[in-house]
């Protein structure tokens, strides 16, 4: 059986690159890219590092061949994308998928087909160009980078094909012209600019070996995206869907049915429209405005009695999940700071000199409250609430853009500060259990809660968007997904974040003060 | 072979087909008769399990078209409305990417290839990519791709357009040899001529709708009556005295000619001449109104366009 379809999937990849490989459109960029980067690099690697070395910075100098290696191997693989791209939405177009659909094939089989052959030859055509590249560095005599080096940019390359190849064929899959497609991939373009400018980062900053960690990143990114790509693979749509219209009427009304749980449009709404025509207020209005009030009322009771618990109810898994993930955040990061972090390296007096410096203590040996005296003025609950709700809202955003990856790494970070912050206090011998019931716990009940539900509920649509859910489309289950968080976030996490600021900022301190008492953190003297 | 009931495809609120029941046994072909997005293509996609019904059900070769799409899929041998070649393979790539997808050894493969090419005469192109054939050998190329696999079931979707007269009627032989080996076919066509010659049975379909379903003469029958005969006479006269003639109903009549029906035109066609004769009247042509599929065709389109079929 696995075997049958593998050998339907190379069936299906063997045939796209018999295509591939007699369009001269495909050759002829790939070939220059092959002959021609590879010697660009060459020369632009010698000058950047006989610049560089004249001031001394060797460093920078040595890390720049990795760099290039990877620039290199990365060009040819952006032709993927246009053979990626085209896919799907090309044979609709030229009227050659019907007949593939019509057979037996698979969708997994089709669509793994198309993805493998989509990889393969800009791959080969980026491995060809890092060996001439790497044969430029050995003739001219440079630094040629270890076999290690060249293997993990080689790894690095196929996972950002991979990459790439399954973001267009699931923009391939979901367009309805290669004119559509194309302008969709700058969706791809952007976010793989950023990627290669992160990894970019990562060669100049770290080792070698951090890169491993950016291939693992990749890899289940990619993996993500394939699954999204499978999940939505209808070949009812592939074939039905003629033409792309942004259809405001359609998004809105998508989008407040799972915001609501109703189709009705709020009573003030269809009052205020009564005298409109049928076709833009086609509800029945409210006979008064207290009417309208008063059904409004009403409805936001339901919301609240029905919709939110109903979603909440839902997202239970991810909420667990989420809390876990929390709880061994804070736990392990406690205690690695607590156990593993050298204490002649950073011991109690460095520290306390931090917390000075914090406005978390008082120099000269004075007790912690009094720092923390100081510390309250400077807090305010209207400057806390933006900054947790602005906070939750961006790693709620990068989550929907990374499938929650980037989202949760953020939530992860958040969790691993409040670890990391009491092991520093167990290190200054002040209770971290104090600490967390008197300076975390009253305004963390409702910040802690917030922040997870909003991870949790971006989760769940991620998650979402990665199932498979019959009869509805990508975009219709994207906005029901967003709808869902955009629900819990303004009627759970927004008031929660808005008591936690109050309490932090005027309740927290005096209790932290109380508790703290005139506990010192520098030793006297 | 080809059986469903109430078979209906919404496309979120439009109605693509509605209500289509249909029976197809083996050995016998269907011609589904309509206008452009009448929903011919619809219901060959729901036949061949692309399309998933939005209500009724479909069995294609004993096989569920929801449940068992794969059967489905492998059971029929389809022809789209577009040829949908591969235009940089060669037949013989072409065929056999088709015969691999199907499930085909590589010896049957062979076999068929070489078969179907003599067959449709592209033997001599075969190594030619499609991308050089015209427009009629890209047809029969795609004839041959929906027959590679011997199905038994066959949805053919405007098999002769683009081909010369030859080649037509070559396509037109293998439909019918085909019917006689038992495969049930659909054809969905806008040529009347080669549906009254190919079509056991024939389905008018309007707007999504079956407006009517049966054999030619069953469909001849309901929307033009019976049998109309002819008979013209030299000279400015009009026949007359024909209504005396036992089992003859005049419909109509003018200088030099007069129609009517019969229902023993054996006995009363020569009754007909004789009376003629009779009033020395010199009879030109005796025979059948013509009233082809297109007739057919034509009058249940004014008559659903009124509203009244």
């Amino acid at each position: 059986m696995i075997k049958h379809r593998f050998s339907m999937i190379w069936m299906i990849a063997r045939r796209e690159l018999v295509d591939q490989l007699r369009d001269w459109r495909i050759l002829a960029p790939m070939g220059t890219l092959i002959l021609f980067f590879p010697f660009l690099m060459g020369f632009f690697t010698q000058v950047s590092v006989d610049f560089i070395n004249r001031y001394g910075a060797s460093l920078v100098a040595e890390r720049f061949g990795p760099f290039m290696l990877m620039v290199a191997g990365f060009f040819p693989v952006t032709i993927s994308l246009v053979v990626a791209l085209e896919a799907f939405v090309g044979e609709k177009e030229r009227g050659s998928m019907e007949p593939l659909l019509s057979s037996p094939t698979t969708d997994v089989e089709i669509y793994m087909g198309k993805l493998l052959a989509g990889t393969i030859v800009p791959l080969i055509a980026g491995y060809l160009s890092i060996f001439i590249y790497v044969l430029l560095l050995f003739r001219r005599g440079a630094p040629v980078p270890e076999i290690g080096l060249i293997f993990l940019i080689c790894v690095l390359n196929a996972v950002q094909a991979v990459l790439m190849v399954s973001a267009a064929i699931v923009i391939s899959t979901q367009s309805t012209s290669v004119r559509a497609a194309n302008l969709l991939a700058s969706f791809i373009i952007i976010p793989m600019g950023v990627l290669i400018q992160g990894e970019s980062y990562l060669i100049f900053w770290g080792s070698d070996d951090i890169l491993w960690w950016a291939v693992v990143a990749v890899a289940i990114l990619t993996g993500l995206i394939i699954r999204l790509g499978l999940s939505h693979f209808q070949r009812e749509k592939l074939l039905g869907r003629e033409i792309d219209m942004l259809d405001l009427k359609w998004l809105s009304r998508t989008f407040w049915k799972s915001f609501s749980g109703t189709t009705t449009l709020p009573g003030i709404i269809r009052f205020i429209l009564r005298s409109r025509p049928a076709w833009f207020a086609p509800q029945v209005a409210p006979a008064s405005l207290g009417m309208a009030l008063f059904e409004d009322y009403q409805g936001f009771l339901n919301w609240y009695r029905i919709e939110i618990p109903g979603t909440i109810r839902k997202t239970r898994p991810a909420i667990i999940i989420t809390v876990l993930v929390g709880l061994i955040a804070i736990f392990s990061t406690y205690f690695y700071v607590d156990y593993r972090l050298p204490q002649e390296k950073i011991g109690p007096q460095k520290l306390g000199e931090l917390a000075v410096e914090f406005g978390m203590a008082a120099p000269g040996g004075a007790p912690v409250s009094q720092g923390l005296e100081s510390l309250k003025d400077l807090i305010s609950a209207p400057a806390l609430f933006v900054h947790n709700s602005r906070t939750a809202l961006l790693i709620s955003l990068v989550g929907f853009i990374s499938f929650g990856m980037v989202g949760y790494l953020f939530y992860i970070v958040n969790m691993a500060i409040i670890g990391g912050l009491l092991a520093v206090f167990n290190m200054l011998n002040i209770s971290p259990l104090l600490i967390f019931a008197a300076g975390i716990l009253p305004h963390g009940v409702f910040e802690l809660t917030a922040l997870t539900l909003s991870i949790s509920t971006m989760m769940y649509a991620t998650a979402r968007l990665v199932t498979p859910e019959d009869n509805l489309t990508i975009g219709e289950v994207f906005i029901s997904a967003m709808a869902d968080w955009t629900k819990i976030f303004i009627a759970v996490c927004l008031p929660l974040f808005l008591v936690a600021a109050l309490i932090e900022a005027n309740i927290t301190p005096l209790i932290l003060i109380k508790a703290l008492g005139n506990t010192k953190i520098l030793p006297d003297g | 072979m080809i059986q469903c009931e109430d078979l209906t495809k919404y496309f979120d609120s439009f109605r693509a087909v509605e209500g289509v029941t249909l029976n197809v046994e083996p050995g016998e072909v269907l011609a589904i008769l309509g206008q452009n997005g009448a929903g011919k293509t619809t219901t060959v996609r729901m036949l061949t399990s692309i399309l998933t019904p939005s209500r009724g059900w479909a069995r294609v070769a004993g096989y569920d078209v929801v449940k068992q799409s794969q059967h489905v899929r492998a059971s029929v041998g389809v022809l789209t409305e577009s040829h949908g070649l591969y235009m940089r393979m060669t037949a013989i790539e072409y065929l056999n990417f088709f015969g691999q997808a199907y499930g085909l050894s590589p010896e049957r493969r062979q076999q068929r290839i070489t078969e179907l090419l003599e067959y449709f005469g592209l033997a001599d192109a075969a190594k030619r990519r499609s991308g050089e054939y015209s427009k009629g050998m890209r047809q029969k190329l795609a004839l041959a791709r929906a027959l590679i696999h011997e199905p038994p079931v066959l949805l053919l979707d405007e098999p002769t357009s683009a081909m010369d007269p030859e080649s037509a009627q070559l396509v037109r032989t293998e439909i019918a040899r085909l019917r006689s080996s038992q495969r049930s076919i659909i054809l969905c066509t806008h040529n009347l001529a080669e549906a009254e010659m190919l079509a056991d049975k024939i389905a008018i379909i309007y707007r999504g709708r079956i407006l009517l379903a049966g054999t030619f003469e069953e469909l001849r029958m309901k929307l033009l009556g019976p049998t109309e005969y002819e008979v013209t006479v030299a000279g400015e006269t009009t026949p007359h005295g024909l209504d005396a003639i036992d089992g003859l109903s005049l419909t109509s009549s003018g200088l030099g000619w007069a129609r009517y029906t019969a229902h023993h035109p054996e006995q009363v066609n020569p009754a007909v001449i004789r009376e003629l004769v009779r009033q020395e009247m010199p009879v030109v042509s005796l025979g059948e109104v013509s009233r082809t599929l297109e007739v057919v065709y034509l009058k249940a389109m004014s008559l659903a366009a009124e509203g009244k079929l």
